[in-house]
């Protein structure tokens, strides 16, 4: 049985209903169709801006805002690559000037197959670069490897982070899904499945948007890369991480420039 | 595929109650009708999920919702602005009650405003408000207590409704 109070508001708003001001459909369905175009513009010049190398960072193989590529996704194998005999730029931009699904720069450094990196030798984790466009974000997280021996970098990182927090639930802790990508920054300094050596940095893409997909946005803090023994190693980002399309992450690379 | 004519039946069968419950959070008649057309035309833009949905109008409604608290946060000016006038815009011909508590709704948080409208206007139950608003259950009860408490100051008239105890409250589910 409603109240008073509730009647009175059902009441008072069914009588404001039929007074409303409404576009006509077909106008509210024109808005809608001119939302799309920009967003596919925008989409749009973020790849150009990727290819031109324009941006700083850059956006490739299969990630769209809301869209999160499946791990094993054809843009990033999941199986470790393949060993050459020296360090060969990889053609990460197609003939003609597009995006190539591959990442850029698999490479062995000659050396016998290395076992990977064991993550606990992992130190001063913490944001490095970053950049945004185009309702995206990209952070470049590094970390230094402390290990007593030159070791592989390995594929994907897990991440931990805190998310929740209010007064009755409280922060909750949990593995963050994510997507596997691969994105470049305009040239060949990356070098995925290369070797690391001790006190050098090696680093992983974690991307985010921003635009309106339609979904809650998720918000995670405190941030951390989990070892193979669960080990969690803090990263340390200065504030939250958002986003409105689901998360998703680059290989471990090192970079040669 | 987006089919025009079953968004259109949609738009037109729904978008009057949707703007109202939305008045009933922003209280301005322009606002709400500008946000409210812009969440449909973005509802237009995701047609081919949103009509998926079991509840499109839900989705439209938490769109309007989202775009209303961005407007308050880019245009704190304007927050303030409607803080210092203590009612909402003129309504040709509505009840005064009404009025009254659409200008009280203004005054207590955003949160709890969105609580007590999607409660007593949409009619939604606890259980939904908590889907709908992505918080507990436990929250929603605390924010839709506190926001009954909150009006009472500024309804003296539903005093004893507003202040009744959580049991009067749980009649929706």
């Amino acid at each position: 049985m409603a109240d008073r109070f509730e009647q009175a508001l059902r009441a008072g708003s069914a009588r404001f209903a039929m007074t409303t001001n409404m576009e006509q459909p077909r106008g509210v369905r024109a808005r809608g169709d001119r939302r799309r175009r920009r967003r596919v513009a925008v989409v749009a010049s973020v790849v150009v801006l990727a290819v031109a190398g324009l941006g700083g960072t850059a956006y490739a193989a299969g990630w769209t805002p809301g869209h999160t590529p499946a791990p094993a996704a054809s843009a990033s194998p999941s199986v470790p690559p393949s060993h050459r005999g020296s360090p060969t730029p990889s053609p990460s931009r197609t003939p003609d000037g597009g995006m190539s699904s591959r990442p850029g720069g698999d490479e062995t450094d000659g050396a016998p197959a290395l076992g990977p990196c064991d993550l606990t030798d992992l130190y001063d984790a913490k944001k490095v670069d970053g950049g945004v466009g185009g309702g995206h974000a990209l952070t470049v997280v590094g970390v230094e490897y402390r290990g007593s021996a030159p070791c592989r970098l390995p594929d994907y990182p897990t991440l931990t982070g805190a998310y929740g927090g209010n007064e009755q639930t409280g922060v909750k802790r949990r593995t963050i899904p994510v997507g596997h990508g691969t994105w470049f920054d305009g040239g060949d300094t990356k070098r995925y499945g290369a070797t690391a050596y001790p006190g050098h940095r090696m680093y992983f893409d974690l991307a985010t948007t921003s635009a309106d997909t339609g979904q809650e946005a998720q918000s995670y803090v405190n941030l951390a890369i989990v070892a193979a023994d669960g080990t969690e190693i803090p990263i340390v980002l200065g504030g939250p991480v958002e986003s409105t399309g689901g998360f998703s992450v680059s290989r471990w690379y090192a970079t040669t420039g | 595929m987006r089919d025009p004519r079953d968004f259109d039946s949609f738009y037109l069968g729904t978008a009057p109650r949707v703007t109202s419950q939305l008045y009933a959070m922003v209280g301005n008649r322009a606002d709400a009708e500008d946000i409210v057309q812009e969440a449909y035309a973005r509802a237009w833009q995701h047609w081919d999920r949103v009509s998926g949905y079991d509840s499109p109008e839900a989705w439209v409604r938490t769109i309007a919702f989202r775009i209303a608290v961005s407007t308050w946060r880019k245009a704190v000016n304007r927050l303030r602005a409607y803080r210092r006038h203590g009612a909402p815009d003129s309504l040709p011909g509505a009840d005064p009650d009404y009025v009254a508590i659409v200008a009280a709704l203004r005054r207590i948080t955003p949160e709890q405003r969105r609580t007590v409208v999607l409660y007593h206007l949409v009619g939604l139950s606890v259980a939904e408000i908590a889907t709908e608003t992505g918080v507990a259950v436990g929250t929603v009860r605390a924010r839709l207590t506190r926001g009954r408490q909150a009006l009472v100051p500024h309804l003296s008239e539903y005093a004893a409704e507003l202040s009744a105890p959580e049991p009067e409250v749980a009649h929706h589910g």
